[in-house]
């Protein structure tokens, strides 16, 4: 498994746990819509902020948790590796 | 079911469209836009000619219904030429287009002086923003020129920019922050033509409160689906706007009421679902911008969200005005968030979530300042978002502690969940209902007093409660679960669904304005029902409510900026003022609320008026020419009492009616030897007893051969005469009028609209005294009274309400009846003789109008002079 695998598995699971219990896990592809489709509101846009942060020891700055970059499981794995990246 | 994401991803070149890619919602990179003539382009001309035709279909619902005034209308003329001409464009050239065609909005609505004004201080703020120089000095400079135009707003000192600064506060308050922000953290790119379109986008010159549009959002959904689909959604948006501002004038002229006119559970009921559901204007007029704006590419969010169906603090936060809640996440939740999260996730929302309320309370305040020119400080306003802050706050800790317990139950559907959830939403409803009242209420006392008629409980009034409670608790059941349309999404659906989707809604848009335009153009086609004809002919108007009608008419004669905090319509009257609105104060001796009649004026004052005429009182402070106490020999001396439209409030002194109808009667050919006198006793505020005392006061003294009672809508202003005198515990000198004060239950200090409500009932009997009071004085002293009817230029209602029972009385009290209430008969649009759209006084043809049918009437009356009785 690769590092950008590793890493949406990761996310992916979060998410189910978290905001999707019950849901069939082949529903949420990597290009599943979270905050555009309100599965991640603003209170759980910063949990999965937390998650990130203390999972991969990243810092994320104010304006990333943002649609932009937290929209989907394909974005945040592209955040996530440019903060190892640039570490 | 989890949100459908596996058809996203890069989008190519649809059939005559324009399509950009949608996987990443990255800024536009516009190399990556296709603009090509495709081989088939004849279905995307047959769609394009679609939304033209659904365009034109609500440009004439616009003018039928008379959608948020003429100047909006002349845009919306404007924004469909140009929709068509920017469609046609290369791409490249569309967003240099949209900003023309801004502009040219701006001149079309301001003119060329004041609307060079608005884009050069617009200007000169952007130069600011992008100056070369460290960012913090650039946030310095802002702020400078902020204080600069802060200090001119609040001092009106600068002429050029009367009418400019809401609109200009409007463009910049809030953008420039967002703006400011955006460009420091790079997440948006900057450009002259990006930048000039999202500020001076073209809808925002007719509509001071606009949605914060976000900058990066602007940027980033600019044509990111397909061109056709954004359209259409516009059209569909801005059809929704259109329905909620059909359904505000509804609720406005049909169901809200005064607070103190509430009498039972019921009134209570209607009363605060009525002052909540006048929010419809904002969320209508935001529906209407944002359509607008796709009309031009931009795929912008929806701005409100089934509001009504929310179930608790956080959703209605997350519901209503979504522009504002995400412009407070952005610029405070977020990043105080970040700055305190060490201390822990919960401690770190709860201060984040009591921070963003402190922001949204100040920054209301703010935003009150550059559109009115006041500063919001009031403990409703303090209370409201205390106590709204408070609900979130409570929730969004709960919420941040059980996410996974929330998110199972969002989807679990049982009876008992759905049980909960109507349950939820007709509690948060009331609750919100309640909330908003308290903000908009006058005083506590008031607020309280209204509340505790819950007590009287009619089987009629529990009934209609319940099955309000009942529709409530059905729509949040069917309708109140979807989550929020982000159009910003990347595109989930296949072409063929998004072909099917826009022929849907094509269709049920154009079926939706070809009903309101056959209902707007043919309301009478209802007649079998006459309450419903009644009903959809006014509301095709755009009039004011018989509640505002009244309170804009006390706005010439009392301090009223208070109440239009609280009507929106007036607020919308009262925001074009200008600054002569007080010059008529200036002229009193005395205040009105010291003495009862009020309204002497100062004897030998001349005034120049803005538009170059003048004001001027003679030694008596009558506004008219000098005459001497004592009648000279051969004179026919006329006395008129009346109030501010014989007094000719806001014309020159030579356009007052009853200036010309004096001329015309002493020209020599009307009545060759003989001298007519018409002495104007009239003055601002008289009612029929103003009139009586004043009569009695001093008109009699100057021996007037006839007196000419000049009324309008008489039994409100009888309501207000004497309620003035109650409430200021002025003496009243008749034991008529005395004995009903105290029939009525009437004490000095109690407000003046709980005074005319319990006096509600008398005013056609205290008329009726009064004109008899009238006609004794004149008959006493050798004068014959007239009763002179003016038409009332924004409101007809009372001709046919009341005109015909005050006409009665006055002939029965001897009055001979003067009716003058088709003097604007000839004029097709009344409005037009409107002085201001906050000032309903006639403008000089409409003196001019009146002149001619009174001197018509009273000619035949007085000419040749009748001899002394």
């Amino acid at each position: 498994m690769s590092t950008d695998e590793a890493i949406a598995a990761t996310v992916k699971q979060f998410i189910l746990d978290e905001f999707l219990p019950g849901e069939d896990p082949s529903e949420l592809t990597a290009d599943t819509p979270l905050i555009t489709s309100a599965v991640l509101d603003s209170v759980g846009t910063l949990k999965l902020v937390a998650f990130l942060e203390e999972r991969f020891n990243i810092g994320l700055a104010a304006h990333e948790a943002d649609v932009e970059y937290l929209n989907t499981i394909a974005d945040i794995v592209k955040l996530v590796e440019s903060k190892q990246h640039a570490r | 079911m989890v949100p459908n994401g596996t058809h996203g991803g890069t989008m190519s070149s649809r059939s005559g469209t324009t399509a950009v890619s949608a996987g990443s919602p990255r800024a536009l990179d516009e190399s990556r836009v296709v603009w090509a003539l495709p081989a088939e382009w004849w279905p995307a001309a047959v769609r394009f000619s679609t939304v033209v035709f659904q365009l034109a279909l609500i440009a004439v619902v616009l003018a039928l219904w008379q959608i948020d005034g003429p100047a909006f209308r002349l845009q919306f003329t404007l924004i469909c030429v140009g929709f068509v001409v920017h469609h046609l464009l290369p791409l490249r050239f569309r967003l240099p287009f949209f900003v023309v065609l801004s502009m040219l909005g701006i001149g079309a609505l301001f003119g060329v002086t004041h609307g060079l004004v608005l884009v050069s201080a617009g200007v000169l703020l952007l130069a600011a923003a992008n100056a070369p120089i460290p960012f913090a000095a650039r946030i310095g400079l802002i702020v400078l020129l902020g204080v600069a135009m802060a200090l001119g707003r609040q001092s009106e000192m600068i002429p050029a920019m009367t009418g400019v600064w809401p609109i200009l506060g409007s463009m910049f308050m809030f953008r420039l922050m967002v703006y400011m922000h955006d460009l420091r953290t790079g997440i948006a790119p900057a450009g002259v033509w990006r930048t000039l379109a999202y500020f001076f986008m073209i809808p925002n010159a007719c509509f001071p409160l606009f949605p914060i549009v976000d900058y990066k959002t602007f940027t980033r959904t600019y044509y990111n689906r397909e061109a056709l689909d954004i359209y259409q959604k516009g059209v569909d948006w801005i059809l929704r706007g259109v329905f909620q501002l059909i359904l505000y004038r509804f609720v406005y002229q049909n169901l809200v009421m005064d607070p103190e006119h509430v009498a039972d559970a019921g009134d209570l009921a209607r009363y605060l679902v009525a002052n909540f559901l006048l929010y419809l204007k904002v969320s209508g007029n935001f529906h209407l911008i944002i359509g607008i704006l796709h009309l031009f590419g931009f795929n912008l969010p929806e701005t409100h969200h089934k509001y009504l169906l929310s179930s608790s603090f956080t959703d209605f936060w997350r519901r209503i005005n979504i522009y504002w809640k995400d412009f407070i996440q952005k610029m405070f939740f977020f990043p105080v968030y970040f700055r305190v999260k060490r201390r822990g996730d919960v401690f770190a929302i709860g201060v984040a979530t009591c921070l963003a309320f402190v922001a949204t309370w100040a920054l209301h305040s703010y935003q009150w300042f550059w559109l009115r020119g006041s500063v919001l400080f009031t403990w409703q306003d303090i209370s409201f978002w205390t106590i709204l802050a408070l609900g979130v706050l409570v929730n969004v800790v709960y919420e941040a502690k059980t996410t996974r317990q929330r998110a199972a139950a969002k989807l679990s559907r049982t009876w008992r969940s759905e049980l909960g959830r109507a349950l939820r939403t007709i509690a948060m409803f009331t609750f919100i209902c309640l909330l908003w009242s308290l903000w908009n209420t006058h005083s506590l006392d008031s607020w309280l007093t209204m509340l505790s008629k819950a007590r009287y409980v009619s089987l009629a009034s529990a009934a209609g409660i319940l099955a309000g409670c009942f529709v409530l608790g059905v729509a949040a059941v069917t309708m109140g679960r979807s989550t929020s349309e982000r159009t910003d999404a990347p595109l989930q659906a296949s072409q063929g669904a998004l072909r099917k989707e826009f022929w849907l809604s094509a269709v049920k848009s154009s079926a939706f304005a070809a009903v309101l335009v056959i209902v707007g153009r043919y309301p009478m086609w209802f007649a079998a029902v006459p309450t419903v004809a009644d009903t959809l002919d006014r509301l095709t108007t755009n009039q004011l409510s018989a509640r505002d009608t009244a309170l804009l008419e006390r706005g010439y004669y009392e301090d009223l900026t208070g109440e239009a905090q609280f009507s929106p319509e007036l607020a919308d009257l009262y925001m074009g003022q200008s600054p002569e609105w007080n010059q008529l104060r200036d002229v009193e001796l005395e205040s009105n609320e010291k003495q009862f009649p009020s309204g002497l004026y100062l004897p030998n004052i001349r005034r120049t008026l803005s538009d170059g005429t003048t004001l001027s009182t003679n030694r008596w402070g009558m506004r008219d020419q000098d005459y001497s106490k004592e009648k000279p020999e051969g004179v026919y001396r006329i006395a008129l009492l009346g109030d501010s439209i014989p007094f000719g409030h806001g014309v020159g002194d030579e356009h007052v009616f009853e200036q010309i109808v004096e001329r015309r009667l002493n020209q020599p050919e009307t009545a060759p030897g003989a001298k007519y006198e018409i002495l104007n006793f009239a003055s601002k505020g008289y009612g029929p007893y103003g009139r009586l005392q004043y009569l009695r006061l001093r008109a009699i003294e100057f021996a007037p051969d006839a007196v000419l009672s000049v009324a309008v809508n008489d039994v409100e202003w009888m309501l207000r005469d004497v309620s003035r005198c109650v409430s200021n515990d002025l003496t009243i000198p008749d034991p008529f009028v005395v004995d009903i004060v105290a029939k009525a239950g009437l004490s000095s200090g109690m407000g003046r609209r709980v005074v005319e409500h319990r006096l509600a009932p008398y005013a056609l009997e205290l008329v009726k005294w009064n004109y008899v009071q009238i006609v004794e004085v004149c008959r006493a002293h050798g004068a014959r009274p007239f009763a002179v009817f003016l038409p009332r230029l924004n409101d007809r209602r009372w001709e046919k309400d009341q005109l015909p029972q005050l006409i009665l009385a006055a002939e029965e009290a001897g009055f001979t009846v003067l009716d003058l209430t088709t003097a604007y008969d000839s004029v097709d649009d009344w409005k037009s003789l409107w002085r201001r759209s906050w000032d309903v006084h006639p403008i000089p043809q409409g003196h001019q109008l009146i002149a001619e049918l009174f001197y018509e009437k009273l000619k035949p009356l007085v000419v040749p002079p009748p001899p002394a009785p």
